[in-house]
């Protein structure tokens, strides 16, 4: 039987150096168990030693050669390092063990377009989609006619897929396929909604088992995944268990890192994801007792004021943060935030430019600063900032809506129509499409005097500031 | 750390990993210390990971004493957050003997900036005849200008170009065909020390951070050149600053062919923009329409060196960049309208992702009339704990060939195209003759340690060089010169690659003719001139006006 492999032993992980010792010592127990080598090749693959991997699934492989995981498991990590030829070999073992799952054909069709093997990637996305991978096996086959030069297939492939899907990679590939056909104004449109770098992915409920195998700081990325997706309760175990050995104590006590201050930031912020807000709020203050020079505590603390309402707590929290770090947009932008909804709108329109000078555009940022320039009556500027509101995100609906609120109140009722049907198509409220339709319509009968209060539609509701970005 | 007791199948697969190719006579011999260079870069690393020192090492390859030969500036760092003594801050200057040996300049030349350096673009950018130096900084960069003896002083102050931020890329272009240079200075992210996190390779090893641990992507800058020795920042009124990214590189060129000069921004796990110069300075991002925001797969990767150059001889310019170790290069082919990313096509999607690349020279190394490519690496991130340069890697030189129509890259071996592989922590790389032999050398910058001076020792095809010059006299950045009834074109293109600047002259391989036939070249705004033919293994100077007025395609 060959000798496990080892990796890691020598590093000052603890937690780590010691789990994947006891699953050395597991293989060595038993060194005919396939599912043992298996899992300490999970091990190594999740906390980031994937040479080692392979070669302990290619281990596990050659004591239970049915089992579908291990040639699976190896593909994926040689493909990940650019070994596409080997990555199809290991891939073909598997299939060989089960052919019928749709996954599987999906990346033997993605690698082989990879290699440039066009009919033969094709083949395999047919494959996946009579397996049922549906849309991601289309999105495939576009792919194959994209790189064939068959743009107008790809269109066809794209277009009613793009009706459904909201993903950006789906849009930007349409656009690709668009301009290629020279049809620039659909093409603009496409990729205007494919702005978000995403990549295009699949489920892949076979893989799902090996980030339980993370220890350590893979754990950590592990569980702030798991926070960021709403599973709270799994990452906070995760970060209890990793506190055992950084406690809170140790924020900013040893001078250079900050693991433990990141531990308690992050479940500071777990906590309030579940809702639990006031403790949230204890944890991050807490860190900041502790290491009063970690700005993403001011940042988590005044995001939970905000969650409260109490945005003069946030604003000072994220002023502390600021005076820490001053060039930081996103917390500008959060102060500028604040201040709206203090009604302090000058200084929100401050602080809201300054984010727009130390961050990139972004329509929710500049939907802010639309929104404080209708309070201020500005009309032309909120016109002007909506117009690039929608210019960078077309979908933006109430983006369009503010752009005919700002056009009608700026006097040109026309174009304010034609933002106000746009809404409508992007879908906007029902109730704020009748009301805005009802102001412009007050606005074109051109006669002031009878003009209710302007407030009786500007007070409309605020998009949650997370809802996008 | 990875001891593989028995992995009979592991191995052959592990083996793989290096290129399969059969190895051929080493392409360059590295000669930094016999050539005069006692340069040792410094990071100033102590213990704790402070990104920026991960990231430096620039070169500046340029006649900055105008005798007719490459000189080199060489970048020094130091140490974020101290002023440590000039030898371990300031950066240095290398006069060239003329046969590719260097002296250094007496007293520094002026030219000593101390601080903590990135990198450097060198132009003319007061039209006096004379190469100034532009460098950039973690905190203010500099403007150094050459008093026409070779002496340098720091002008910054007075041009208002001191821009506070992260500078990297730096690149000068005349942008509004006014006669003169604007400058356009890449930033990184605003960063300060008191924002460093601690991030962690495999295992609880503290290594470097990813960019986007920082979450604060930084503006890039453009100057108008105001034509009296200062600049204008037009940032907001061109509209740069309506989108940008963790900016690395950055290149120039007329990518969509009207005339004007855009740019293109290489980006680190954001988004790529590319600038498409509408006239009067003004810009429009088109980078996703155009398809170079993000790679075929939807990822923004993390973009570090550029090139840009017609590498498939149909007469628009390409675009190549580089990325981080399992994310492969993007090579971008332009179509006229958009771009393919054509990376697998071009044999690049496999074997360029087993390095982090950083610096990167498309260039005709054995003028044979098809471009090379030359990458220089090193990793960002430990992957375990390491005796000595965890972060070092080898450099790797890819042969360019054409068939059909498409380009692809094969792999050299030995790694690096030199006899025995380099491994250092390389960051930018310099392409230019130093030694005026026909051939192009290298100049590779690497962290803590002496740079690589590589001397082309191929067996080489015949060639011709050009310098290019507008009517002012001084180097003509974004100019196209083409060769064979405009076959092949290359750009006058000191700003490429990464934290670098390289030789304006444009070089061509010819293969086996005995002649440039048919030079002309396209200056900025779209106008052709014809120059006639010359004879192969020389270098000429082509002067805006003194040619022939010729027609352009559209006529």
């Amino acid at each position: 039987m060959p000798e496990p492999v080892i990796a890691g032993m020598e590093l000052p992980d603890a937690e780590l150096r010691e789990f994947l010792g006891e699953l050395i010592q597991g293989v060595r127990a038993t060194p005919a168990s396939a599912s043992m080598r298996g899992r300490l090749g999970m091990a190594y693959e999740a906390n980031g030693f994937p040479d080692a991997a392979i070669a302990t699934y290619l281990q596990a492989e050659s004591l239970h050669p049915k089992d579908f995981r291990w040639p699976y498991f190896a593909a994926l990590l040689l493909a990940k390092k650019g070994l596409h030829e080997d990555a199809l070999a290991a891939l073909r073992r598997a299939m060989a063990i089960d052919a019928d799952y749709a996954p599987a054909w999906l990346w033997q069709g993605t690698w082989l377009l990879t290699m440039d093997r066009q009919s033969d990637a094709l083949l395999a996305f047919d494959q996946a989609h009579r397996l049922g991978a549906g849309l991601e096996a289309d999105f495939g086959r576009a792919a194959v006619s994209m790189a064939q030069g068959k743009h107008a297939q790809a269109v066809a492939l794209l277009e009613p897929f793009a009706r459904e899907s909201t993903h950006p990679h789906v849009h930007r590939t349409l656009g690709r396929a668009l301009m290629a056909l020279g049809r620039l104004d659909d093409a603009r449109l496409a990729t205007a909604r494919g702005r978000e770098p995403m990549p295009f992915g699949w489920t892949d409920a076979r893989t799902a088992q090996t980030a339980s195998y993370a220890r350590g700081y893979a754990s950590f990325a592990v569980a702030q995944s798991l926070s960021s997706e709403g599973s709270t309760d799994q990452a906070l175990e995760i970060f209890k268990r990793l506190q055992g050995r950084h406690p809170e104590e140790d924020c900013g006590r040893e001078q250079n890192f900050f693991f433990a201050c990141n531990l308690l930031n992050s479940s500071s912020i777990a906590h309030g994801r579940a809702g639990r807000i006031r403790y949230a709020i204890e944890l991050a203050e807490r860190g900041i007792a502790i290491n009063p020079n970690f700005m993403p505590f001011y940042l988590a603390i005044a995001d939970h004021h905000r969650q409260l309402r109490d945005f003069d707590s946030a604003l000072r929290y994220i002023e502390q943060g600021l005076a820490l770090h001053p060039r930081n947009g996103h917390a500008h932008a959060q102060k500028g935030r604040y201040l709206f909804g203090l009604g302090r709108y000058r200084q929100a329109k401050e602080a809201l430019l300054s984010a727009l000078r130390f961050a990139p555009e972004k329509p929710i940022t500049l939907f802010y600063l639309g929104f404080v320039e209708v309070e201020l009556e500005d009309w032309g500027s909120a016109a002007r900032r909506f117009q690039r509101v929608v210019q960078i995100d077309p979908d933006f609906a109430l983006g369009h809506l503010y752009l005919a609120r700002s056009l009608g109140e700026g006097g040109r009722i026309d174009e304010a129509g034609r933002a106000l049907a746009v809404a409508r198509e992007r879908g906007a409220d029902a109730d704020e499409i009748r009301t805005t339709q009802r102001r412009l319509r007050q606005l074109a009968a051109q006669d002031d005097a009878t003009l209710p209060p302007r407030r009786d539609w500007a007070d409309a509701k605020l998009p949650a500031p997370a809802m996008r970005n | 750390m990875f001891h593989a007791q028995s992995r009979p199948w592991g191995c052959a697969i592990l083996a793989s990993l290096v290129c399969a190719c059969s190895p051929s006579p080493p392409w360059f011999s590295e000669e930094a210390a016999e050539r005069g260079l006692d340069f040792l870069h410094r990071s100033g690393y102590a213990g704790k990971p402070l990104l920026p020192e991960i990231m430096a090492g620039g070169i500046a390859l340029a006649d900055v004493d105008g005798d007719g030969d490459l000189d080199l500036y060489l970048v020094q760092s130091g140490r974020v957050g101290e002023r440590l003594p000039a030898e371990d801050s300031a950066n240095r200057l290398y006069l060239n003997r003329g046969d590719g040996r260097f002296d250094e300049a007496p007293g520094g030349a002026g030219a000593g900036d101390r601080g903590y350096g990135m990198g450097a673009a060198a132009a003319d950018y007061d039209n006096d005849g004379d190469i100034d130096l532009y460098v950039t900084n973690l905190g203010p960069n500099a403007l150094l200008r050459n008093d026409g003896r070779g002496r340098f002083e720091d002008v910054t102050k007075r041009a208002g170009v001191g821009d506070p931020g992260w500078g990297t890329a730096a690149a000068f272009f005349d942008l509004d065909l006014d006669g003169d240079l604007d400058l356009f200075v890449v930033n990184y992210i605003n960063w300060t020390p008191e924002l460093e996190q601690d991030c962690y390779a495999t295992a609880f090893h503290v290594t470097y951070c990813g960019p986007n641990v920082y979450d604060a992507p930084a503006m890039d800058r453009l100057y108008r050149n105001n034509g009296d020795g200062t600049f204008t920042d037009i940032t907001f009124a061109a509209g740069i600053n309506v989108a940008f990214g963790n900016g690395l590189g950055a290149v120039g060129a007329d990518f969509d062919d009207d005339g004007l000069t855009d740019l293109f921004v290489a980006n680190d796990t954001t988004v790529n923009q590319l600038w498409l110069n509408q006239g009067d300075l003004r810009f429009v991002e088109g980078c996703l329409l155009w398809g170079c925001a993000v790679d075929e797969n939807g990822i923004a990767k993390a973009g570090m060196g550029v090139a840009a150059s017609d590498v498939d001889d149909d007469g628009d310019h390409d675009l190549l960049v580089v990325n981080l170790e399992r994310q492969s290069d993007s090579f971008f082919r332009n179509e006229g309208t958009h771009f393919v990313d054509a990376t697998r096509l071009a044999g690049l999607a496999s074997p360029s992702m087993r390095s982090t690349r950083f610096g990167v020279a498309l260039a005709d190394f054995d003028n044979d009339g098809r471009l090379d490519l030359y990458q220089a690496n090193g990793k960002v991130q430990l992957s375990g704990p390491a005796d000595g340069d965890g972060y070092a890697e080898a450099n790797v030189l890819f042969r360019g060939a054409i068939a059909g129509g498409t380009v692809r890259f094969e792999e050299v071996v030995p790694s690096g195209g030199v006899a025995v592989p380099l491994i250092h922590t390389s960051r930018a790389v310099a392409v230019g003759d130093l030694d005026e032999d026909g051939g192009l050398d290298l100049v590779v910058a690497n962290r803590d340690a002496a740079p690589y001076l590589l001397m082309n020792r191929t067996r080489r095809g015949q060639w011709a060089r050009f310098r290019v010059l507008d009517q002012h006299g001084r180097d003509a950045p974004a100019a196209t010169v083409a060769v064979g009834d405009r076959r092949m074109r290359r750009d006058v293109q000191p700003a490429a690659s990464y934290l670098a600047s390289s030789d304006p002259r444009v070089h061509f391989g010819l293969a086996d003719e005995a002649r440039a036939r048919a030079v002309a070249v396209r200056w900025p705004g779209g106008a052709w001139e014809a120059f006639g033919d010359f004879d192969a293994g020389a270098t000429y100077t082509l002067r805006q006006g003194r040619g022939t007025a010729a027609r352009t395609e559209t006529d």
